[in-house]
């Protein structure tokens, strides 16, 4: 099944098959998943990228379509039924389609292709388990285009070269990323629709400018996709100063807003981060899971909490949260509800974060042996990929969320898309409403 | 002869001796309000206006209309507008002056309004002369003419405006002209003859006289109420003044002086006219101008029937009308502006149907029109039938209108069409419009009914306008047949070539759904195995590949259109009425036949094998997949589940090497795979 995919690296193929004649579609694929968290902040920012690139060095002409894009800060499921249902460890997931239908995909071509036929498609991909988007949508369109050679770009490639060349479909394989973080994202591909938020790349010596460029158009919602956000104190503050002097304010009666959702390590938070983050105008701040030989490292936590309090910085507890990590191979239950309850105490609000291994990372490497290796959807965090490892079964995880759901909504004007719906959360979040723990008199 | 006083206060008028319940008949002719209030346009339009303003006060009790037409002397406003069949006369004057055929024939547009208000005011003036002739019997000394005017006019008005252009004695059967010498103008309203030999105590003196009017403005108002109650009162011959009239005389200095004008005022509207000016707008959705405002719906419908322009912007009158609307013989006042309460000015102009609200990219290209050219027999009308792809709105302009004169006669019909057809045929008959105008002919007094709202149907011209437009046998012909019956036959055709296209996208979507099916099961890590081994296994077939290829092209006539494939055209297909003909663009997605299958493209070819052939082969060699596109199946299952299943068993067995049960569970996962 495998037939002649090139395998190349991103500007080695950019210099040898782009032109001011190429037509080149860029797609967000959607996404199949069990679970589909931070719904608000998907943003194709390689692909928006790639397209000021391509426009500035190859005067290509080019186009974007974001599955993804969300509609009033929401990504809904595109049917009201499970797209596949998929069993791990003995426990049924259903797996959702989310994102755009592909009968909009295909009527949305239908009115292109009569003006505007591409002559390359490039799809990239957040993760490499989110495979089967990428696959149908190229199937898709190699119903369509059979003479349009199809490029893929992103995790998947990058990490999974020879399930992408076997099951993608896709003509070229791109196989590193390209690095692009001098060039803005190009919003202008957002024809109808401009998204609420830019991302940004704060490895980018131009990312205050795009941020000004972007707030001039209306958008003052920033967020940073880098982990770690902050790699060294200094030069991030250098950063964010540079951008406060730019006064953006003073301009127009929106205020520019920065969201920290990853990549906020507790270690390296300090009074001054606290103070220039609160100057430039952080309104949520997320921070990662810090540990120390197993234990929850205390120590930089409080001194998150010192540094907030020393900067008088508030943010309420829907704001501010801390991440717990879970799906790991060595979790141990115990161990992550003492840590959850002591986030609580930190920041009154705490965030489970599936964990999965990095594809040929060390750990990954570790566990190979345990671990599917050609049904890489199952390394989908949400899916607990380690439970065989560490004997803790999805549906133990799946009471681990309602607790900290429950726990969350008591504290919370707005909690994260946890498990809504299910009997115990609402049994539980109707108890924490009516204080049912308060003995009548 | 009117009542005469000697000071300078309004005198009354008399009905002219017809029975008050005539006049109360006649009076209801007209209606609705709009109906009667158009009479006072036409009248304008008759008097030559260029402009009219119509200013309805912000209590609803009154509406004013002025115009600047020629306006009336007292004499004529006497003579022509009170009277009944007053304005007969002028029809033998022939076309009035811009070339404008008078509107006004039967002399009743006074009554028009009679029914809707208390009292009518007119205020004239023009910068005519009078010309006139009084016969004064009787010895003649001094004679005091000014009592034996038919209007009344205070002798000081005569002043410097009266002259006498003759004056003659006539004495049995000689007649004698007095030299100017003879006779002198008194300034009381009296003549003195002056020459020696007097007339005799029985002779009678003819004097012929000029008034200069155009220093002179009248008003009158008529007593509505009191005219239409007269049927009550027991004694007739006392109670028949109507009518108050005064004159004013203007300084030379006036602002008015060299000025023409009417201004006509309903006073006192009666309380149902309120009401139905007042109606708010129907809640909800409102497509129909009856559900429209009473204030809205008046002026739509007056804008409709008054000789006023079309707004220039109309495609239709581009595109339909042509030169017919825009004809010079179609005269028209060239502003009527309204003002309702709390309103800006309004120009008022004749609304034509330009395509639905909600359909902005409307154009005529997609609609039938027929011109319509009658020249026959002292009728000479042109015009357009029109007839839409869906119902028209607002629905009050279904209906061919007929316009005499540049006034739409009645409401827009079919001639009674209506009757004569049935089903499909007759619900068509709610996207036709269409309009005629009336240039010569219909135009009789026996042609139309004495509120203009409709025609006689015995006279002549009628009847072959009605033969023209609707046939006159027991089917409906004419030029109206002709477009229902191209209407029908484009119907046909859009529908034939829709249940078409969506055949073929839905053929096109099996194609894409069985293609997505075994890729996605194709993919699996588990079970996908068999079919990635048989796509890339050698199968070769040679059964049905022999077979004729099975051509889904409809043939080269779709209902009596040529149908023309094309590769390289704008959109994915066009009709083209004109020429008959049907283009079909191959290049579009849904004619595509290639399917994408675990890396490969396939091409489905359909074959016209028989039944004793299998129902699909698959060629992995060629990448050709075989369907049996004549096997009896596909009569029972349908076009669509007959392809997914025919490929799908075949598929099946084969991927599955005999393995009952795995073939069954392919063969549903395939069949029940529903990509979103």
């Amino acid at each position: 099944m495998e037939c002649s995919v090139r395998n190349q690296t991103g500007f080695e193929y950019l210099k040898t098959n782009c032109s001011s004649r190429d037509r080149i579609l860029l797609i967000n694929p959607p996404v199949i998943e069990s679970r589909y968290q931070w719904i608000r902040w998907n943003q194709p920012l390689d692909l928006l990228k790639l397209s000021t690139y391509l426009k500035v060095n190859f005067e290509c002409d080019v186009k974007l379509y974001d599955f993804m894009l969300p509609v009033n800060n929401r990504v809904s499921r595109t049917a009201n039924k499970p797209d596949s249902e998929i069993i791990v460890n003995g426990h049924s997931f259903n797996l959702w389609r989310y994102g755009n239908a592909d009968a909009d995909f295909s009527q949305w071509l239908d009115n292109m292709t009569v003006h505007w036929r591409p002559t390359q498609i490039w799809l990239t991909s957040l993760t490499s388990y989110w495979w089967r988007g990428i696959a149908n949508t190229i199937a898709r369109l190699k119903n369509r285009y059979s003479d349009i050679p199809i490029v893929l770009y992103g995790k998947y490639p990058q990490l999974e070269r020879s399930h992408a060349s076997e099951r993608s479909f896709a003509d070229v394989l791109i196989k590193d990323e390209l690095d692009l973080s001098d060039y803005s994202a190009d919003f202008d591909l957002y024809e109808h629709q401009r998204p609420s938020f830019c991302a940004l790349d704060i490895r980018s010596n131009t990312w205050q400018q795009e941020a000004e460029q972007q707030f001039a158009r209306g958008i003052s919602n920033f967020v940073f996709f880098n982990d770690p956000l902050i790699k060294n104190s200094q030069q991030f503050r250098e950063g964010m100063t540079e951008f406060h002097r730019l006064n953006l304010r003073s301009r127009t009666n929106l205020l520019p807003k920065f969201y920290g959702i990853c990549g906020l390590y507790p270690s390296a938070f300090t009074a001054d981060v606290a103070e220039t983050m609160k100057k430039v105008g952080f309104t949520e701040l997320h921070f990662e899971y810090e540990t120390k030989a197993g234990e929850l490292d205390l120590a930089a936590y409080r001194q998150v909490k010192e540094s907030f309090k020393e900067v008088e910085y508030d943010l309420q507890p829907d704001q501010l949260s801390g991440f717990v990590y879970i799906g790991l191979p060595d979790d141990d239950l115990k161990q992550i509800i003492k840590h959850v309850l002591n986030l609580f105490e930190v920041f009154g609000s705490v965030i489970l974060k599936p964990w999965t291994p990095t594809p040929r990372s060390k750990l990954h490497s570790k566990y190979k042996d345990k671990l599917p290796t050609d049904r890489i959807e199952l390394f989908s965090p949400h899916l607990f990929p380690f439970s065989c490892v560490n004997g803790i079964r999805p549906e133990e995880y799946d009471e681990l969320y309602v607790l900290v759901a429950a726990l969350n909504q008591k504290v919370r004007s707005r909690a994260f898309d946890c498990f809504p719906g299910t009997l115990a959360y609402e049994m539980i979040k109707e108890s924490l409403v009516r204080e049912v723990w308060k003995v009548p008199r | 002869m009117p009542k005469h006083k000697d000071n300078d206060g309004p005198i009354s008028l008399q009905s002219g001796g017809v029975d008050p319940s005539i006049l109360r008949e006649l009076s209801g002719i007209y209606k609705p309000f709009f109906q009667a209030f158009k009479e006072l346009v036409s009248n304008a339009y008759d008097a030559n206006a260029n402009s009219v303003r119509i200013r309805l006060a912000a209590d609803y009790e009154s509406i004013d209309i002025v115009d600047d037409g020629i306006g009336m002397t007292l004499f004529e406003f006497r003579a022509d507008f009170t009277r009944l069949g007053g304005s007969l006369h002028k029809i033998q004057r022939g076309p009035i002056r811009k070339g404008r055929l008078r509107i006004g024939s039967k002399g009743i547009g006074f009554l028009a309004v009679a029914r809707y208000c208390s009292a009518m005011e007119i205020v004239s003036t023009t910068l005519r002369t009078h010309r006139g002739k009084i016969d004064i019997q009787g010895k003649t000394g001094t004679l005091d003419f000014s009592r034996l005017f038919e209007v009344p006019i205070p002798p000081r008005l005569l002043h410097n405006r009266f002259r006498i252009t003759s004056l003659t004695v006539v004495r049995g059967k000689t007649r004698r002209r007095l030299r100017p010498s003879e006779f002198e103008l008194l300034p009381n309203g009296r003549v003195r003859i002056t020459n020696r030999k007097r007339p005799a105590t029985s002779c009678k003196v003819e004097l012929r006289y000029a008034l200069d009017c155009s220093t002179l403005e009248f008003k009158a108002i008529i007593d509505y109420d009191y005219l239409l109650s007269l049927e009550n009162k027991m004694d007739l011959s006392q109670l028949s003044d109507f009518c108050t009239l005064s004159v004013n005389g203007f300084e030379n200095d006036d602002e008015r002086v060299k000025q023409e004008y009417t201004r006509i005022s309903l006073k006192g509207l009666k309380q149902f006219v309120v009401r139905d000016l007042k109606a708010p707008r129907k809640p909800g959705r409102v497509r129909n101008i009856e559900s429209e405002s009473g204030l809205d719906q008046f002026v739509w419908n007056l804008s409709r029937c008054i000789p006023i322009k079309y707004d220039p912007r109309n495609l239709i009158k581009l595109e339909a009308g042509g030169s017919n609307l825009e004809s010079p013989q179609i005269q028209a006042i060239d502003s009527v502006i309204f003002r309702g309460p709390d309103q800006q000015d309004l120009q008022l102009l004749r609304p034509l149907w330009s395509g639905n609200k909600h359909d902005k990219d409307w154009n005529t290209a997609d609609d039938i029109i027929l011109p319509i050219d009658i020249n026959q027999s002292g009728l000479r009308a042109t015009g357009y039938i029109l007839g839409h792809r869906e119902a028209l709105f607002p629905a009050e302009f279904r209906g061919i209108a007929v316009r005499v004169r540049n006034v739409q006669i009645g409401a827009p019909s079919f001639f009674g069409s209506e009757q004569a057809l049935t089903g499909l045929s007759r619900s068509l008959l709610s996207q036709i419009t269409g309009e005629v105008n009336v240039f010569e002919g219909l135009d009789a007094i026996d042609a139309l009914n004495p509120g203009r709202d409709s025609f006689y149907e015995e006279n002549g011209h009628y009847k072959i306008l009605r033969r023209q437009i609707v046939g006159d046998g027991e089917t409906v012909s004419g030029i109206l047949g002709a477009v229902i019956n191209q209407m029908l036959e484009k119907m046909q055709i859009l529908s034939t070539v829709e249940s078409l296209l969506l055949k073929a996208n839905n053929y096109r979507a099996a194609l894409v759904n069985l293609s997505m099916a075994i890729n996605h099961y194709g993919t699996n890590a588990t079970d996908g195995a068999s079919l990635r081994e048989f796509f890339s296994s050698t199968q070769r077939v040679n059964g049905l590949s022999h077979r004729e290829d099975y051509d889904s092209l409809p043939g080269p006539r779709l209902l009596g259109y040529r149908v023309m494939a094309q590769h390289q055209m704008e959109g994915d297909h066009l009709i083209d009425f004109a020429r008959k003909s049907v283009y079909l663009n191959l290049a579009h997605e849904r004619w595509n036949k290639r399917i994408f299958v675990l890396g490969q493209h396939y091409e489905v070819v359909a074959k016209m094998g028989s039944s004793n052939d299998p129902l699909s082969e698959i060629d992995t060699t060629e990448r050709k997949v075989y369907v049996n596109w004549s096997h009896p199946l596909r009569q029972q299952m349908g076009d669509v589940a007959f392809l997914k299943s025919a490929v799908v068993w075949k598929l099946s067995y084969h991927a599955c090497g005999g393995d009952i049960e795995s073939m069954m569970d392919l063969a549903l996962n395939l069949l029940t795979f529903d990509g979103v």
